[in-house]
């Protein structure tokens, strides 16, 4: 097989792949390394991806074997090639203080160089592996500090403040990375999805700031559906909201969308979704790719409300 | 002036192998020379040191959030405005905020511009020497000949382009000399190299001289060396403050998803 091919093979893989889709990626490791190194940008692509594969599927012989011509390319010194290098000794190391050693690796390599972006990712993603959550958090707002157009950044603090129940912070950081990516149709539910904890959150359930919240949460996955059709996340989440907001609880004198659109956008999320699981049930044309965990999530929720 | 139709010239037809071949081969061989001289002599752009990626990076920011402004709700819009107006007028995210009342230095003893006025030297350098040492050796060697003539007839202009270095008035336009094959070869061998290099190679001088007309472009600089950051912050504040209209995305979002189905 050519660069180009086995490049894609990688590409089209899930960004979470499962076990076995990692597994048949990384037995490619063999006839990968066995190509005669082009000096491509698409091989070093390859290697690189390959690598991550190998590490997956606990393949340390390859990987150490990818990291050696990697870096006998690029030179040690190169911060890309640095954060290769660091992600193999965390894959590697067995034991907490190996990991801490790593860690403490990193933090010597940012003092002597703080612009050594991929290190500090590779820190901050390691500090809050080892559940040092405030501190992962002030490395990243540093991090922000330095480049605040970073999109990843933004998104992984977001990330990190949803976890430690800050969601007006997680939210401010969605929105900063919508205003860098503004078409991010899953940045738009995923703001829709924090909006909904927080309303779910809230106390007294009919009070006028949860109907805002709600109601502020069904814009935001309307949203994320005008931007992509077929998005199932969105139509989940329209579903979701609209079932809260039609609940008998909460009072319609709070309500800003009539109780009609609503209805409406219940039917058409209704029908969105049972085309969905449908098509994606029988593999049909334009329902591949399409997650089976969320899919069968989405069957539950259309027997559950029907 | 007049024209001798069907004019003929005895020529040895070992010119043509001792002439026209050298020249184009030496020419072909010194564009691939050229091209691996250059990638060993280019050194790699200076990275730049956190502040200054802090200050290029903040200034993006607000031209990010002046852009995509409507993406947010207002209220995340009016604090986001008021921070950033208010920081990148007291020039907080600045380089060096003390330099922020000082006349702007001399773009010459910037340490970065020096770098890049290096660079196109180099550059200048790798086109100019080889190009001088072969336009001396044709001159000495083969100067005076006429080595081919071309198989379609061309007009008077094309005289002087043609027969460079052949000072016969009367001579028809078809016959090329040897210096301007030169000539030829030099602007001509562009796809021959693309063939032989690849797209993006340094053995053409076309290419150079492109590059030489914005050396801004393929920088990572995103103030030019005359450019007061200050001053620009100071009018991305004030572009950040007239933004008075806000109209969110989200508005009337239920009305327009309704109206698609």
């Amino acid at each position: 097989m050519s660069v180009s091919s086995l490049l894609n093979r990688f590409r089209s893989a899930s960004a979470y792949p499962a076990p076995s889709e990692s597994l048949s990626l990384s037995q490619l490791a063999p006839s990968i390394l066995n190509l005669t190194i082009t000096d491509t940008p698409e091989q070093w692509a390859l290697y690189e991806s390959l690598l991550l594969s190998t590490l997956r599927t606990a393949d340390d012989t390859s990987a150490r074997l990818i990291l050696q011509r990697l870096s006998d390319r690029f030179g040690n010194d190169n911060a890309r090639i640095m954060a290769l290098q660091g992600i193999y000794d965390e894959a590697t190391a067995t034991n907490q203080s190996q990991l801490e050693e790593v860690l403490k690796n990193y933090t010597e390599v940012l003092k002597a160089d703080p612009t050594n972006i991929p290190i500090a990712k590779r820190r901050i993603t390691l500090l809050h592996h080892l559940s040092k959550k405030s501190e992962a958090i002030s490395a990243l707002t540093t991090l922000i500090d330095l480049n605040p157009t970073d999109a990843e950044s933004w998104s992984q603090l977001a990330q990190f403040y949803f976890e430690v129940s800050m969601y007006p912070q997680a939210i401010y950081c969605l929105e900063e990375v919508l205003l860098i990516l503004p078409n991010a149709y899953n940045v738009h539910a995923r703001l829709g999805e924090i909006s909904f904890v927080v309303a779910e959150g809230l106390n007294g359930s009919a009070s006028k700031e949860v109907v805002e919240k709600l109601e502020a949460s069904l814009r935001w996955y309307l949203r994320s559906v005008e931007l992509c059709d077929g998005y199932l996340r969105g139509y989940y989440g329209i579903k979701m909201v609209t079932g809260k907001l039609l609940d008998s609880k909460i009072s319609a004198g709070h309500r800003t969308i009539p109780e009609e659109k609503v209805n409406k956008l219940n039917s058409i999320a209704t029908v969105q979704l049972n085309d969905i699981v449908a098509g994606s049930e029988k593999g049909g044309k334009g329902f591949v790719g399409y997650d089976s965990a969320e899919v069968s999530a989405a069957k539950d929720l259309l027997a559950a409300t029907s | 002036m007049a024209q001798v139709v069907g004019q003929q010239i005895l020529r040895d037809p070992a010119l043509f192998y001792w002439i026209l071949f050298p020249i184009t081969i030496v020419m072909i061989l010194t564009g691939v020379l050229r091209h691996y001289a250059t990638l060993l002599l280019q050194s790699a752009p200076k990275p730049l040191e956190a502040k200054a990626i802090r200050e290029q990076k903040n200034y993006l920011h607000g031209i990010n959030l002046r852009n995509n402004a409507n993406q947010i709700p207002l209220s995340s819009f009016a604090s986001r405005k008021s921070y950033l107006v208010q920081a990148f007028q007291s020039g907080s995210f600045l380089k060096d905020p003390d330099a922020k009342n000082k006349p702007p230095a001399n773009p010459m003893s910037d340490p970065n511009g020096m770098d890049a006025m290096m660079n196109m030297m180099k550059g200048n350098m790798m086109m100019i020497v080889p190009q001088t040492v072969i336009m001396g050796w044709i001159n000495a060697f083969f100067s005076g000949f006429v080595i081919m003539k071309l198989p379609f007839p061309l007009t008077i202009r094309f005289k002087s382009m043609l027969q460079s270095g052949v000072m016969t008035r009367d001579m028809d336009v078809r016959w090329v000399s040897s210096l301007s094959w030169y000539f030829l070869c030099l602007f001509g061998l562009r796809s021959v190299f693309t063939f032989i290099l690849g797209n993006d190679n340094a053995a053409d001088q076309t290419m150079a001289q492109v590059q030489q007309m914005n050396p801004q472009a393929n920088t990572q600089q995103l103030f030019g060396p005359g450019q007061d950051p200050a001053k620009m912050y100071l009018a991305e504040a004030e572009n950040l403050e007239v933004m008075v209209q806000h109209e969110f995305v989200l508005d009337g979002i239920e009305d327009r998803i309704l109206a698609r189905v």
